[in-house]
């Protein structure tokens, strides 16, 4: 320290300087205080009598005092040389300066010491004065720095991330820059409830027994943390709160909470470092909030702020990770798809802070059945999922059970009502063969939907074997396909002849939907249809098939209106039942042109009856402008004549395979000959489908079928097709 | 000891970067500008040199260059401090082999840690 203080004289100027402040000396010289030679001028006198040495030559002679501060010792060689201290205000004596010079022929300094003092004075105090200001620029130098280092920090620690994997990342680098820039032995991020636990530890400095002291973090600090929300620093060894938290441990810790939306702490930042190598200070602790902030915004990122749970995407990595052990560590793991039931007549029937703290409960419930291993996250709305580490289908189903009984106990009680809250859960295995997480996630939840389907509050495990099951996670994969084809329009509209039996009633045509692969080829509709019906995209579907149909067709409004032909477009049940398709479909009707009377709805039955009030509603004002409605499928599903006195169509559409067996089916043929008379009865057109050849046709017209269609009489072609001719037609019938 | 040498014009810049290397337990030596470097390397060669680009009398591009001219088997590696604003500078350094970038305002910390891996030969990439 005492040399390093020494070094930062520029001593280019001594030379220049000392000679004048000593006149007549042969030898200038500034040892440490171990006596090492620092510095030395000689005189050429002192030089040519090779007496250059300086205090180096006898060191056997004795200093004597010499007056205040300065000594002096009689060499052998005749030199007289004097040394005083070169002292500084805080550090004391820090080296000596020495003064030879000749005895013979003068000693003007035996004689005066006053003027040998003043030198001595001169000389300490300009040496003094530098290093003291050198020393200072340094401190203020270092201090500098170091604020800046902090800031660089700050800085560079990042707190944005987008997914989740850059947000583990972000987080490991974020308690690497503790441990690294605090310089202490560990650093450590944990938060109990979210299974978050990264620490760092710093080799040089590391702290004997890391796995003792992260305990103690993720314990008793991590409680006092939780109860104070405040840091906590413990720099004194006699400190009573350091025996409370630390137990007999000695090492200097600072923690400070991680905090969530409210303000309540759902984790700690910690650094803690060897007794002797860090105390930690205010800006420390300063500088560590910071970072604790940095971590609660990579944090929230990546959690459910309502119950403070891991979100999707959280899960879905912790189960990347999961799957990889399954390879190498042949692992076998179970997810869980829980859904409580009816979660949304709470929130009519109670309000949505009812219906949150409802999901609060169960999250607060599910981690009390977990272990530590295991993964939680809010997937949704009103799901979780949950990973059980290391556990077979059959202890999955145990904890399953246990957590629908727990669900059970729950009730929901608000201004008089009670509620009994259940809960379906899908399980799934993720084993070795398990391909991928968007499959085996989609598997368990496909397990959860049919264990809905099933009546609610129970466990339905997915199994390879079971075909229903399997036909939906085929489903699950035509989702994607079928989103992708809305935005990019991978859609195409066809169109089939439905043939007037009376050679003067209009033609019928019917729009058809058809999806275009990666290729171009055309898609059928059974591949795609069964998915989006399952997946509630029939809407989208239903919108989207409207506004092209509607689009395609209104340059041709006026020969539509010539020919008088009718375009029947199908509707889905969910189409009913969506927010805002009513409006939607007027104002497309009135931007198209189109006469809505040569717009005709069709709808199956099974759709009508299963949202009846809906379907009617949805009829009525359809019609109240013009349209027109057909009732789809009939005869297929839980017919009931009952329902076309309510619902307000105007064709009834024979179901298919009654049709296709009418030349040789004696009950088909009477079937279709009920339904025929009944409809007609109730002032009905009957529409025939899968009409196949001839015979069939000439059966159907003398039961007295108005429509018949299928391939016989004219297979699906492209919109494009249909629209040409039906220009062609308007023509001629005006010419 | 391993040698660095610091090439710099401001004072403080050269006081704050010897301080942090020194405490790292490197030996430093200092110059002004290019010429004054330019003249030290003559006496010997250091182990890393760290340079401003903006200098009087020689800068920072024309001592690469120099070093490249009058030392072409360099062993050491160059750090060049830049400021933001300087990107144009990558074009000349490109053709400049061992030679990498840091940004003003230096972290020294980083600095420091970038020197250690350097002489360690386990630096992996240019530092931004």
């Amino acid at each position: 320290m005492k040399t390093k203080l020494l070094k930062t004289l520029s001593m280019e100027k001594y030379e220049r300087l000392l000679p004048r402040v000593f006149p007549g000396a042969v030898i200038l010289e500034i040892r440490d205080t171990q006596g090492e030679l620092f510095w030395r001028i000689c005189t050429d006198e002192a030089s040519d009598q090779g007496k250059t040495e300086g205090a180096d030559a006898d060191p056997v002679v004795a200093w004597s005092p010499f007056g205040t501060g300065i000594e002096r010792r009689h060499m052998p060689c005749g030199q007289t040389q004097f040394r005083a201290a070169l002292m500084l205000r805080e550090h004391g004596k820090i080296a000596w300066l020495m003064a030879a010079y000749d005895t013979q022929p003068s000693v003007p300094m035996s004689t005066a010491p006053d003027p040998l003092r003043r030198s001595f004075a001169d000389a300490n105090a300009f040496m003094q004065t530098e290093i003291e200001l050198q020393a200072e620029c340094n401190q203020l130098a270092a201090e500098i720095t170091e604020r800046y280092e902090e800031l660089n920090l700050v800085y560079s620690t990042k707190d944005q991330v987008e997914y989740f994997e850059e947000g583990q990342q972000a987080l490991a680098r974020l308690v690497h820059n503790c441990a690294d820039y605090l310089d202490v032995g560990l650093a450590a991020l944990i938060c109990r409830d979210r299974g978050l636990i990264i620490q760092n530890v710093n080799s040089s400095e590391a702290p004997a027994d890391v796995d003792i002291l992260l305990e103690l973090l993720r314990t008793t600090i991590y409680d006092r943390i939780e109860s104070q929300v405040g840091s906590v620093v413990l720099n004194e060894t006699d400190d009573v709160e350091r025996q409370r938290l630390m137990g007999g441990r000695s090492e200097n810790v600072l923690a400070n909470p991680i905090v969530d939306d409210h303000g309540t702490a759902i984790g700690l930042l910690a650094v803690i470092a060897r007794k002797d190598a860090h105390t930690f200070s205010n800006g420390d602790r300063n500088l560590l909030d910071v970072m604790a902030k940095k971590a609660s915004r990579i944090i929230h990122t990546h959690h459910d702020s309502l119950t403070g749970l891991m979100n999707r995407a959280g899960f879905e990595y912790s189960l990347v990770s999961s799957l990889a052990s399954t390879r190498s560590k042949n692992h076998q793991h179970c997810l869980m798809h829980i859904d409580i039931d009816q979660l949304h007549v709470v929130n009519d029937l109670m309000g949505h802070q009812e219906g949150d703290n409802l999901i609060r409960r169960v999250a607060k419930l599910l981690r009390g059945v977990l272990r530590d291993t295991d993964f939680l996250a809010r997937l949704g709305g009103d799901e979780f999922g949950v990973l059980l580490s290391n556990c077979d289908v059959d202890q999955g189903h145990t904890i399953a059970e246990k957590i629908r009984n727990f669900i059970h106990e729950l009730t929901v009680i608000s201004a008089s009502r009670q509620l009994d809250v259940t809960a379906s859960i899908g399980i799934a295995s993720v084993n070795r063969g398990t391909e991928g997480i968007v499959g085996v996630m989609a598997s368990a939840e496909i397990a959860c939907k049919a264990a809905k389907d099933d009546g609610r509050d129970r466990i339905q495990v997915f199994q390879e074997d079971n075909t229903t099951l399997v036909r939906r996670s085929e489903e699950v994969e035509w989702i994607g396909r079928v989103q992708e084809a809305l935005r990019e329009d991978k859609f195409a509209l066809y169109c089939q002849a439905v043939a007037p039996l009376d050679d003067d009633a209009p033609e019928h045509f019917e729009i058809l939907v058809r999806m275009l692969d990666d290729n171009g080829e055309v898609l059928a509709p059974s591949l795609f249809l069964p998915a989006a019906e399952r997946y509630q995209l029939m809407p989208l579907v239903d919108r989207w098939v409207i506004h092209n149909t509607l689009n395609a067709l209104s340059p041709f409004r006026d020969a539509i209106l010539t020919t008088e032909c009718v375009f029947c477009i199908n509707l889905s049940g969910q189409s009913f039942m969506n927010t805002g398709f009513l409006t939607f479909v007027t104002d497309e009707l009135g931007r198209s042109g189109i006469a809505p009377n040569r717009i005709c709805f069709e709808v199956t039955e099974t759709a009508a009856i299963s949202n009846i009030d809906e379907a009617i509603k949805f009829m009525n004002a359809l019609k109240s402008v013009g349209c027109r409605f057909s009732l789809d499928d009939f005869g297929a599903g839980l017919s009931s004549f009952g329902y076309l006195k309510v619902l307000p169509v105007d064709y009834l559409k024979i179901d298919g395979s009654f049709v296709r067996e009418v030349t040789s089916d004696t009950v088909s043929l009477s079937m279709v000959h009920a339904i025929c008379q009944i409809g007609k009865t109730m002032g009905l057109s009957i529409v025939a489908e899968y009409v196949g050849d001839q015979e069939t046709t000439d059966v159907l017209q003398k039961i007295g079928v108005d429509y018949v269609q299928g391939f016989f009489i004219g297979k699906p072609a492209p919109l494009d097709e249909i629209t040409d001719r039906l220009k062609d037609d308007a023509q001629a019938a005006s010419a | 000891m391993k040698r660095i040498m610091i090439v710099d014009d401001h004072a403080m810049v050269l006081r704050v970067l010897r301080l942090g290397i020194e405490e790292a337990g490197y030996e430093v030596e200092s110059a002004a500008n290019g010429s004054e470097c330019l003249i030290k390397l003559c006496n010997g060669l250091p182990d890393f040199l760290v340079t401003d680009i903006d200098m009087p009398r020689m800068s920072g591009k024309e001592l690469c260059l120099a070093i490249e001219e009058q030392f072409p088997d360099r062993s050491f590696p160059i750090v060049v401090l830049t400021s933001r604003t300087e990107l144009e500078h990558r074009d000349w350094t490109a053709s400049i082999p061992n030679l990498s970038f840091m940004e003003k305002p230096v972290s020294v910390r980083r600095l420091v840690s970038f020197i250690g891996q350097s002489l360690a030969g386990t630096a992996k990439a240019v530092s931004s």
